[in-house]
């Protein structure tokens, strides 16, 4: 169990971008954040994830390796795939060999022995996802895993974050799709004036609206409004 | 992770230029009659240093900032970090030590190697590299973000540290190579090389503090 105390994060003399935040991660759970751009769940990500200490407060009972996935994965990367993967595997003491079954299950498309930088965006985005996941029942912290993945690997994304979460897995992930909230038995939070509150599941109404994608956009930034997903008819 | 930031600096091929520097250097040293061997080992000690600094930094700034904070997480956070960086720098600046002092004897032949000045030599030059480690950490990421100030930075420091050679341990080091009359004092070294660890120690923790807070 991973067990977050009073924490607060401020950056040089700014304001507290985290004003206290209690949370705990159990094994096996999958805990969602929603939250306005800039409220601080990245911020809270990378003091989850050790990679920044905070002003006041605690992580205890982080693991040794924590899987990070930043919300934009490098593109510039100079080794290549099947290298950075070789290279993580060892560092995080993952098993050898299989590495690359989750690209291929993201439906990867790209050159394993070419340096990455030649790789597009998406495909950069599942090589950071398959980095992740190369340690079984690890803590994922994973800052917005959906953004820039094409449709048919956002719904296998779902499928391997609920089976690392059914493996032992801590998942704590950020999400503005709307896809990490509706996995199976998600614990979704949401981040506000540097806090943390219930999502109360009870009082949201699901809409089907017919409009086009620059309408939905506008919509999905409206007040009150927790998600907006693409529907296919 | 050492393999891991060895294999990323060798593809980036920001190696290539300290090094190419450090040939032509050792070309203009020895080429012709370079005179007794302890004078010369001790202007390579002062040539290695600032190469040394610059090797640190180019490891220690080769990842993206945001790539490095995957790596970060993934090894278990800063001190391992660090520990890895300090080792494929001292890896990468312990070649240019081991052909700065292995190299002479193989293409000097004016002049004889003892047994005696190939040890004071590879003592003084480990004492560069130590410096330079240290000087390259705290003129790289998180102290410094961009590798054009982080070079400046450390041609800076070494300049004043070569210029004002009394500055212990560097500059007394190579002063005690350049008097081939001057006994090699055991106590003296040992003395130089304690200053070069606690300076190592000392850099090793300001980035860890400052790592921790930026990221």
């Amino acid at each position: 169990m991973i067990t977050v105390s009073g924490l607060v994060q401020r950056y040089g003399r700014g304001p507290e971008v985290l004003r206290g935040i209690d949370l705990e991660l159990p094994p096996g759970r999958l805990t969602v954040l929603l939250g306005e751009n800039g409220c601080g769940k990245s911020t809270l990500l990378r003091v989850v994830a050790g990679i920044v200490s905070p002003t006041r407060g605690t992580v205890r009972g982080r693991p040794r390796s924590v899987a990070f996935l930043p919300e934009r994965f490098p593109d510039q990367l100079r080794l290549s795939p099947r290298a950075y993967l070789r290279h993580f595997a060892r560092m995080r003491g993952a098993p050898h060999g299989g590495q690359e079954q989750v690209l291929g299950r993201l439906g990867f498309v790209g050159d394993l022995d070419a340096p990455a930088s030649e790789l597009s965006k998406g495909n950069a985005q599942k090589l950071g996802i398959a980095t992740a996941l190369l340690v079984r029942g690890s803590l994922l912290v994973l800052d917005e895993p959906w953004a820039g993945l094409d449709v048919a690997a956002r719904a296998v994304l779902g499928e391997l974050v609920t089976e690392a979460v059914a493996d032992g897995a801590t998942a704590l992930v950020t999400d503005h799709t709307g896809l990490a909230a509706a996995l199976p038995g998600a614990h979704v939070l949401r981040m506000r004036e540097g806090l943390l509150w219930p999502e109360d599941g009870a009082d949201l109404v699901e809409l089907l609206v017919r409009c086009t994608p620059e309408a939905a956009d506008r919509v999905g930034r409206l007040p009150g409004v927790h998600a907006v997903r693409p529907v296919t008819p | 992770m050492i393999r891991y930031l060895l294999a990323d600096l060798l593809r980036s091929q920001r190696f290539v230029p300290p090094f190419v520097l450090f040939a032509a250097c050792i070309g203009v040293l020895y080429g012709g009659d370079p005179g007794n061997a302890r004078p010369v080992y001790g202007v390579s000690t002062l040539l290695v240093f600032p190469l040394c600094a610059w090797l640190t930094v180019i490891v220690a700034n080769n990842e993206d900032p945001v790539q490095r904070r995957i790596t970060v997480a993934a090894v278990g956070g800063w001190p391992r970090m660090l520990g890895g960086l300090l080792g494929a720098g001292a890896v990468s600046g312990g070649v240019l030590v081991l052909l700065a002092v292995a190299l002479p004897p193989l293409i000097n032949f004016h002049h004889p190697y003892q047994l005696d000045d190939l040890v004071l030599a590879l003592v003084a030059h480990l004492i560069s590299l130590c410096v330079g480690l240290a000087l390259g950490l705290v003129c790289s990421r998180p102290l410094i973000p961009t590798t054009g100030w982080s070079l400046l930075a450390v041609l800076g420091a070494c300049l004043v540290l070569i210029v004002s050679n009394d500055v212990p341990p560097v500059g007394p080091t190579a002063k005690l190579l350049f008097d081939p009359a001057r006994p090699p004092a055991t106590l003296f070294l040992l003395g130089q090389g304690a200053v070069a660890l606690a300076v190592l120690l000392l850099a090793l923790g300001a980035c860890h503090w400052l790592g921790r807070r930026r990221g």
